[in-house]
Parts: structure tokens; sequence; C-alpha cells
């Protein structure tokens, strides 16, 4: 809108003829003396007025100037006064003149002796509006563009052939090359909107850069294209490594001065080097526990870090879950009576099994019911059941004690949670065993949770998946691959089946499966995980390993089995079979489906 | 003859306590805190068994053992290793097979005398000495 102080127009017009004209026609309007007008014969000196109070809103020019002639002038103008709206008054119409100008920025072109003083304001007041709106819009694109030029991540936008549109300033230094140069070549990166993907980038200076490449649909043009998120890794890769040097340093550094701790205390209790009376051997004794304690909590801490770290070996096999419970019941029989309190069991009529790494599940299982016993006074009663429920296993520990005040209850899953405040004096856990025990539920692709009025006894629940042998192999192949292609790192798939290097099957079989079950479990620690399927076979998964690695692998696991049958490696040649990430697979449904094919395949093909 | 032990670990007070408690047992224990030295002793002394602190100051244990492995002395010698190293973080650099056995840190007395003479055989009576030697 026109503000109520008038428009300041300046002419620059070196005609006075012309000027008079001009002059006449503001006379002209009925409400002309909403303009104050100010006049210049030369583009130099227009470029003086404007500098003046007020400045002026509008610039009527002349393309005919005693210091520049024809349409350029109009380039000239704007930039001497840039911002300020031009109107482009000639004395003939010349039709191919007028499109021109107003492409290059002319608000509008007008005829001096064909148009009217009402015409002329019309004209005056659209422009300046129209120029008011383009600086804001500029202004804005002006702050977007500013956003996306200091932003450190590289901002992309590329059609779907490939060929990139736009680059930002962050693209720019990801790659270290000129935004010129990357609007040149097709997007060299794979980039998939279903998900985040991370990528090595292989800099022309040698460099290698890990990146995290983002995408999402969008129009650019009316075209179809992706913009492409790329966020350097670097820093994140820093800490992980750093963490994970953490645990190799804690475990040894803290470790090692407790081993001689241990090894003082037993020498001197077990009577090694001299008497010691019962007393003393009383006293040692605590001090021996204690080290022991403390080398739990270095277990637990540990067990946390990988959990959080993603890299806890899984022992996969099938488990009855209700023989799980009932085995952890029969461990805490004696501790149960001990403190008075009964513990009951409540199972379904038909057993439960699931694919899951049983030892782990079972500490959940010691976890969640030390727990209720060390809460739960005399008199009292625990219970455990498991029931199923939507498909899935659902085992609760419920015990009679104090319970949890319900705002605890969210806390109660976090590292070292101080909710155990008012536990019963003597009661000591690590405060990392809820934690732990929420780790390994969803590792396991599971839930926990605990509910509890107040004095009204706790209910921690745990609500596991029932999984078949290749619903749990997908998910396990599913975390190294999200663990490996994060650290841009290979792993491998190694099958095993010792039964079939074993003729006839029977009890020698059976003798052979369980010592190849040892073998491979003292030989190949540090596999990421392994599954024992029913009918004997073991899948192993060795992170870091390459092709090469994992056929070392493989020959090894072939002589250990021949070693261990008496036979010649020779016999057990075709007993293991190896895909690699990311050679063979790149995602866990082609794994699955390739291994598949394997086992169908006849032996030695 | 003791069956004789060579003991390779950097931290002194650790040496004291398994030479003690070896020693009682009636095994022969040479102890060296350094990898160099460790090898310098398992030429001298053809030791029976090499017990082997895996993170040593001046050498890399799978350097270490692939020397060891390349001295006559020391080809076949079967070597238990004391690491306070998670077990998770084992048999990195393929140190797993030449390793018989791992004593994770802090270990139970028991466990290690048993892998040890399940090794190497336990030494005959009488030939202990110390304090509870002869009991």
């Amino acid at each position: 809108m026109v503000k109520d102080a008038g428009i300041n127009v300046l002419v620059v017009e070196d005609n006075p003829y012309d000027a008079k004209i001009i002059t006449e026609l503001f006379r002209d309007i009925k409400s002309g003396s909403g303009f104050a007008l100010t006049f210049a014969d030369t583009l130099e000196k227009a470029g003086a007025a404007a500098r003046a109070e007020p400045p002026p809103d509008i610039l009527l020019l002349d393309l005919n100037l005693p210091d520049s002639y024809g349409p350029d002038t109009l380039g000239k103008a704007s930039r001497l006064l840039p911002d300020l709206p031009i109107i482009v008054m000639t004395g003939f119409y010349e039709e191919h003149l007028g499109l021109d100008l107003i492409k290059k920025g002319a608000q509008d072109y007008l005829v001096k002796g064909k148009i009217t003083g009402d015409w002329l304001a019309y004209s005056i007041k659209y422009s300046v509006e129209r120029a008011r709106i383009e600086r804001k819009l500029k202004q804005r694109e002006k702050r977007l563009e500013d956003i996306l030029e200091k932003l450190p991540d590289g901002v992309m936008v590329a059609r779907r052939d490939g060929r990139v549109l736009f680059a930002n300033h962050g693209a720019e230094l990801i790659f270290g090359r000129k935004r010129e140069e990357l609007l040149r070549h097709p997007f060299p990166l794979e980039a998939d909107p279903e998900k985040t993907l991370e990528n090595e980038l292989r800099r022309l200076d040698g460099r290698k850069l890990p990146l995290e490449v983002r995408a999402v649909e969008t129009i650019w043009d009316g075209e179809p294209c992706r913009l492409v998120l790329l966020r350097d890794l670097t820093p994140v890769r820093a800490l992980q490594r750093s963490r994970d040097e953490f645990i190799s340093m804690i475990s040894h550094e803290l470790r090692s001065p407790l081993s001689v701790v241990k090894e003082s205390l037993d020498l001197v209790a077990d009577g090694s080097v001299g008497e010691v009376s019962e007393r003393q051997r009383e006293i040692l004794k605590i001090g021996g526990e204690n080290a022991v304690r403390l080398n739990r909590m270095i277990d637990a801490l540990l067990d946390i870090t990988k959990i959080e770290a993603g890299v806890m070996p899984l022992d996969i096999s099938k488990t009855d879950l209700g023989l799980l419970l009932q085995e952890t019941m029969r461990d805490y029989a004696r501790q149960a009576s001990d403190r008075l309190v009964s513990l009951a069991m409540d199972l379904p009529e038909s057993p439960m099994f699931t694919y899951c790494d049983r030892e782990k599940v079972r500490e959940v299982l010691v976890n969640l019911v030390s727990n209720a016993l060390k809460f739960t006074p005399e008199a009292g009663r625990v219970t455990l059941s498991l029931r199923p429920w939507e498909g899935e296993a659902l085992i609760c520990v419920e015990d009679t004690g104090p319970g949890i005040d319900p705002e605890d209850i969210p806390k109660l899953f976090n590292k070292f949670s101080q909710v155990g405040a008012r536990r019963p004096p003597g009661v000591k856990g690590t405060g990392l065993g809820l934690a732990i025990s929420r780790g390994i539920v969803e590792m396991h692709g599971g839930r926990i949770w605990a509910e509890s009025g107040q004095g009204a006894g706790a209910k921690f629940f745990v609500l596991l998946p029932v999984l078949p042998f290749e619903a749990a192999l997908k998910a396990v192949v599913r975390r190294a691959i999200e663990h490996s292609s994060a650290r841009n790192r290979s792993f491998c798939v190694v099958t095993v089946a010792p039964a079939a290097g074993a003729a006839g099957g029977g009890p020698r079989a059976q003798d052979l499966g369980a010592r190849a079950e040892r073998f491979l479990k003292s030989n190949m620690r540090n596999s990421h995980a392994i599954l024992k399927r029913e009918d004997g076979s073991f899948t192993l998964l060795l992170p870091d390993a390459d092709p090469r690695e994992g056929c070392r692998a493989c020959s090894y696991i072939e002589k250990g089995l021949a070693d261990l049958a008496g036979l010649s490696q020779a016999a057990t040649g075709g007993l293991t079979r190896l895909l690699c990430f990311p050679g063979d697979f790149r995602d866990e449904e082609t794994c699955l489906r390739k291994l598949a094919e394997e086992r169908s395949r006849p032996d030695g093909a | 003859m003791a069956p004789r032990i060579l003991l390779i670990e950097d931290e002194p007070q650790h040496i004291l306590l398994v030479k003690i408690r070896l020693e009682i047992r009636g095994y022969e224990v040479e102890a060296a805190q350094t990898g160099t030295a460790g090898l310098d002793a398992a030429a001298r002394l053809k030791p029976d068994l090499v017990l082997l602190d895996l993170v040593l100051p001046d050498m890399d244990p799978g350097d270490l053992i692939r020397n060891l492995r390349a001295m006559p002395a020391s080809r076949r010698t079967p070597i238990i290793a004391f690491t306070g190293l998670d077990a998770f973080e084992l048999h990195r650099g393929r140190l797993g097979a030449e390793i018989a056995e791992f004593v994770p840190k802090p270990y139970e007395t028991s466990e290690l005398l048993a892998k040890i003479a399940a090794l190497i055989g336990e030494p005959a009576r009488g030939e202990g000495r110390g304090a509870a030697g002869g009991l």
C-alpha cells in the first residue's frame, strides 16, 4: 500500500520538452498531490539525487541520456540504483523493446505521448507495490539461501538420471570439489528415500570420508527429483572408536590389579604361606568376596557398554521358555526358603519354544527373580508366569513387596537408577541389572516393563517374540548389517553342518554334534552371533571378516571338525558354506534367500 | 625333574604371587617382564609351558607368539594366556589357534592349576617347596 506521505518520483529526462510533458501529466492526476517529483538530466545526477533525503520510491527513466544511450540505460540504472523500481518512458512505442525491458527488470514500459495522468499514477502505484513484494521475496530467498550455505551438511538436488541440479557449500566441503564441478558430474552416491544409508566417500584428494546419506523425493522446477542430505560422520566415528577402546582399557586396567588383590587374599586365606586362624580366614574371605563382586560390576559395565555399542555377541538356539522359568525357580528355591518367601509358578499347558540366546534370557529372569526376592518380606510370595500373548510370549515376575512409586517406574531401566534407595539393608546390586535386562530383551526384539501400585507389590513383564529359526537369523543378520555398514566394514556368515559329515546318525552323530558345538563355541568366540538350528547345523556371523578371512575361518572349522571325527579334512571339505557382506548380499532378505538356496543344494555341489 | 614354567608378565606383584603359588605346587618357575626377555628365557630354558600375559609393554602378543613358535626351544610349547581383556576381544589377530587355554583375570586359582596340570601334568610329590608344600 502507498504510504500517506506520498510517493517520491525521480524523473531522469534530459529533454526539457519531455520533462514538461511529464510534469503536466502529473498535474492531470486527480489526486496529484500524492506524488513529489524530482528531476535529473543524466544518470550520474540521478545517482546523486537518489542519495538525497527523502529517497525516491521509483524511477521514471528515459533511455536516451547524455551519459547513456539506448536500451542499455536500464541495466546501468538498475546497477546504479539497486532495489529501486524503474518505469521506462520513451517517446515512441517500439513493440520489440517493451517485452525485452520487462525481462530485464523494468516494472513497466510507457510511451510519453500516449498515456493519461491517471494511467501513469496507477502504473507507478502498482510498480512500487510490486517492487516491495519482490524485495520481500528476495529477502526471504536470501535468508533461505544463507541457511543452506552456512549449513555444514551437504545439500544436493539430483534428477532421476543422476544429473545434479543444486549443491550447497556444505556439499563442496564434503566432496572437496567446486560447485560447478559437482553440477557437471552425475550424483556419485547411493541414496535411498526409504532409509538412511551410511557410505564411505573416496574423495579425489585421496581422503576417505564416512558419510550419512539421506534422501527425500521432491519436485524441482516441475521435475521429480531427489533432495539428498549428506552428513560427515567423522566425529561420530571417532566417538565410536574411543568407546570401543574404552571397553578394552577398562577390562585390562581394572581386572589386572583386581586379580592381584584376589590372589593375594586367596594365598593367605588357604594357608599356602603360613597358618591362618579361623577369624583371620573369615576376614580374608570378605575381602575375596568383594573382589569377586567388583569383578561382577566390571562385567556388568562391559555388558551394558557392549549392548549400547550393538556388539553384544548372541548365542541363539531353540529354547523352551517354560523350562527356563522352571530352572530359574529351582536355582532360587533355596534362597527363597531361607528368606521364608514362597515361590510359585504358572505355566501354559503346551510348551512355548522360541529361538533366543538362552543364557541371556536366563540372566534377565535371574535379575527379575533375585530383585523380587530382595524386596519381598518374610511370608511373601514371588510368582513366575508364562503365557501366550498375541502370538508372543509374555513372562511375568510378580512379588508381594512394597511396590514401586509410579513416578519411579520410567526410571527403573536406566543405568544406575537410584530407584532402589528404599531397598532393605544389606541388599546390594550393580545398579545395572535392569538396564542390562532391557538391553537383552530389546536385542531379541522384545519389550520389558514394570507395573506397580504403591504398597501392592511389583510386576515385571517381559514380552518376547516367538521366533522360528529363519526369523531369528534374519534379525541377527539385520543387526550385523546395520553395525557393519555403519562402520563400513565387512562380515561373513558361515554355515556349518557337522552332522552331515557323520554317516548314519544315531548316538555317534549326536556326540559329534555336541563336540562340534563345544569346538565352535570355544574357538569362534569372536563371533557376532552363533545360531544353532534344530537339525544340528550352525550359522556363525564373523564380524570384520572379509571373504579371505571368511575362507580361512571355514577351513579352520573344517580341519577342527575333521580332527574331532577322526577323519581326513577331505571328508569334512563340504561342511561349511560362506556368504560375505557386502559382496554376496546387501540386505537380510538376500542373505536368507541365498542361505536357503545353499541348503537345498545337494552336498558337494 | 620338576616341570619348568616360563611366566611372561610385566606386573612384578603378579609375578610374585604366581611364583609362590606354582612353586608350592612343585613347579619350577622363571619369570620375564618383557616380551624380549621372555624370548631369551624361552631359548635358554626350553620351558614345558609358557604362561603369558597378553598385554605387554614392549611387544604385541601376536608377534611374541609368532617369535616363540619360530624358535626350536618353544615351537610346540603349550601356551596359557592370562588376560584382563574381555572374551569378546580374544581371538583377534588369530591368537586363538596358538593358545591352549585362556585364563581370564581375575581367576580362580584352582582353575589355573587344573589347566596347567591338564597340559603338563603335576610334579611328583615331595618336589614342592614353601610353607604348605609338605602338608
